[in-house]
């Protein structure tokens, strides 16, 4: 470590930033602290690593200018600055700690209006979770009970719901369990954005001690939190439309006070086959288990279940999920259903391992680092964000720095998302929910027009369509559509029900596919079959 | 468990052609400084050395035609490719194991500053680094992230007010 500032040429008078801050000069002081915290952080890094040997000369020589123990709790300290001072003051977990709303302290006064129970919706509103596993008693009012204002209260539906409150001359809205769960995750980037754009906060919970982050619109979900009912969504509203009036410390001390807890006790399980989705979910919230579903790219909640995991009659710990699979008796449960023939896509192996972890990215590959930190990632039917291509006859494209490039004849495009990394979307000649395929090229590690190269190269070189089977497709009469669909596309077939092309759109269309069934089918021509419901 | 072997300290890295190792060396204190302030000091090493190897062994890299921008992107795209997530699971487990989570590096000066700037999507942190550490005007950091003026004004004017409304 040193004391010394790192950079010589750096100057003590920067040009050029005062421009920036919309402010001549920072009269709050923001600007020096700013850089008197790079220069702490860059003075706490110490001195450079030594550059590792090349490749091929023997093992990198990484230098460690600090013991491994202090490495560990810096990293801890980093993680809690990354987390939020929400973590830092969290004051323990005394039961009798009170909240001081807005001030972003704690006292341990008794609380004068008692625990709050979690309010339980009525049988009107059908529950996703258990509401024993969200833990409100520490806050100082009691919240009023709202279904969410996106879901229809109705006896076939259901969704999170609210607990409102007003705190602090702020609305306060916490939506069990979090809006993010079980959305494709296209959607969840234009919620978060939503979100954030009104100058909300947004805490994620997850299942443990102190778990939580303010979380933003750049910023990863960690996978092993993604689990049913573990976390929920904090929204703090100011009292002007724009947000601007937002205080960090009435989110800081909600989340200080709300808890996902694991309820005490055994339950036994409660027989749901046979039921609604919905109805099968609600049964298990209100027993106290987590309910969760394979994961179908049709929705519905009126779908029958007919399997569960654990079986009925278990006795097993409250906060247990239970699995639940809701497709028709005798047909496979597909892990990932699939709309698009896969199966005719060869992608080179240099494009890595198949993910499908993403549903709503249906499959997609994710490429080595090539060159530096640039990601490539292959989608079908491809889930482009904010670009526009119609289905008209010749492709429009509504992006700025857009490119209309030709590949083997058929026309792609090529954009490029600000930061995010250019976006090729090639026509791959099939009709219907198929057409489009994207192959995404991510990140800033080198200019657009390498970025630019690298995406046509995969398109042309690295990913063949094969031609389609020659033989009958299967018979999907009888099936409900969605359960068609993804057993024509396993078969090679690009099924087509009419739906209207609208890349925008895609998934949601997807995921509003009716369940109703097929009663015939059509082949249109090789590979394509058409399904009537 | 491989035994870490403290190279000699004069010993050249091998392997580099001497305009690589020229190159790294009027670069590495301020690709450290920036991984530091994106990734925090204590991973800041492992970020640099992870991020000059990948531009180094990168078949495009001979053909870069600004380096010292290349490397700054390849720094900012290492802590964006998954640093943080090896953070964020390094720290859970640590927190599990009931170590002191509010220790803090080198006995910082200004807690709610580094949180707040921990806090900043990692574009926007690298744009307020090169602002006021780095001392660049816009069009010099745009040219150091390879992104338009008008992004830089627009990371560093979101940046100051996610600042400020968490500071003040």
């Amino acid at each position: 470590m040193t004391d010394e500032p790192i950079d010589p040429t750096r100057s003590s008078d920067p040009t050029g930033s005062s421009d920036l801050s919309g402010s001549s000069g920072s009269t709050d002081g923001l600007d020096e602290r700013l850089r008197r915290g790079f220069d702490h952080l860059a003075r706490a890094a110490g001195h450079p690593p030594p550059l590792p040997d090349a490749p091929g000369h023997g093992l990198p020589a990484l230098h460690r200018s600090t013991p491994r123990v202090l490495v560990a709790a810096a990293i801890v300290a980093i993680l809690v600055l990354t987390a939020g001072a929400v973590l830092v003051a969290t004051g323990g977990d005394d039961p009798g700690e009170d909240l001081h709303a807005g001030t972003g302290t704690t006292t341990s006064t008794e609380p004068d209006h008692g625990p709050k129970e979690t309010p339980v919706p009525t049988s009107s509103h059908l529950l996703l979770c258990p509401p024993a596993l969200l833990d409100v008693s520490r806050l100082p009012v009691q919240p009023t009970l709202v279904p969410d204002p996106g879901v229809d209260a109705t006896a076939d539906s259901s969704g999170p719901y609210e607990l409102t409150w007003e705190q602090d001359g702020q609305t306060v809205r916490l939506q069990y369990p979090g809006m993010f769960h079980d959305v494709p995750m296209t959607d969840r980037g234009r919620s978060r954005s939503d979100e954030l754009d009104r100058g909300g906060m947004l805490v994620t919970f997850t299942r443990g001690p102190t778990l939580a982050r303010v979380d933003d619109r750049d910023h990863e979900r960690d996978p092993d939190t993604n689990v049913p009912c573990h976390e929920y969504d904090l929204l703090v509203e100011g009292p002007d439309e724009d947000g601007a009036a937002i205080e960090r410390t009435t989110a800081r001390t909600i989340a200080e006070a709300v808890r996902i807890v694991d309820p005490p006790g055994g339950v036994t399980v409660p027989a749901v086959t046979g039921m609604s989705r919905a109805e099968a979910q609600d049964a298990l919230a209100r027993a106290g288990l987590i309910p969760d579903w394979t994961w179908s790219y049709v929705a519905s909640d009126a779908t029958p279940v007919t399997v569960q995991e654990p079986a009925a009659g278990t006795t097993t710990a409250a906060g247990t999920v239970v699995t639940l699979a809701t497709d028709q008796p005798g047909f496979p449960v597909p892990g990932t259903p699939i709309a698009c023939p896969m199966g005719r896509l060869v992608v080179d192996a240099e494009m890595g391992t198949p993910s499908t972890e993403e549903p709503g990215a249906i499959v997609s590959w994710t490429e080595k680092p090539f060159p530096a930190g640039i990601h490539a990632q292959v989608s079908w039917p491809n889930v482009t964000g904010g670009s526009r291509i119609t289905a008209e006859a010749e492709p429009s494209f509504e992006q700025r720095n857009a490119h209309r490039i030709t590949i083997n004849g058929r026309p792609a495009l090529m954009h490029d998302e600000d930061l995010n990394g250019p976006h090729l979307v090639y026509d791959t000649g099939l009709p219907g929910l198929c057409r489009f395929l994207e192959v995404g090229v991510y990140g800033d590690g080198a200019t657009f027009a390498e970025r630019t190269d690298r995406a046509i190269e995969l398109a042309t070189e690295k990913i063949t369509i094969l031609p389609p089977p020659t033989g009958e497709p299967p018979d999907v009469t009888g099936l409900p559509l969605r359960a068609a669909v993804d057993r024509l596309a396993r078969a090679g077939f690009a099924p087509v029900w009419g739906e209207a092309r609208a890349i925008n759109d895609e998934v949601p269309t997807l995921l509003r596919v009716p369940t109703t069934t097929v009663i015939a089918q059509t082949v249109t021509e090789p590979g394509v079959v058409r399904l009537e419901t | 468990m491989g035994v870490m072997t403290e190279p000699a300290a004069d010993a050249p890295p091998l392997g580099w052609p001497p305009e690589d190792v020229a190159l790294y060396e009027a670069h590495a204190p301020r690709l450290l400084a920036l991984a530091a302030a994106l990734a925090g000091p204590s991973d800041a090493d492992d970020v640099v050395a992870n991020a000059v190897l990948r531009s180094f062994t990168s078949p495009g890299w001979r053909t870069v035609a600004n380096p010292g921008a290349y490397l700054t992107r390849a720094v900012v795209n290492e802590v964006r490719a998954g640093h943080r997530s090896a953070m964020r699971r390094s720290a859970r487990e640590a927190r599990y194991a009931g170590r002191d989570e509010t220790t803090r590096p080198d006995g910082d000066p200004d807690p709610d500053l580094l949180a707040a700037l921990a806090r900043l999507p990692v574009q926007q942190r690298a744009v307020t680094f090169l602002t006021y550490w780095a001392d660049l005007t816009p069009a010099g950091v745009a040219a150091e992230l390879g992104i338009s003026e008008g992004s830089v004004r627009k990371y560093l004017a979101r940046a100051r007010s996610t600042l400020r409304k968490g500071l003040l």
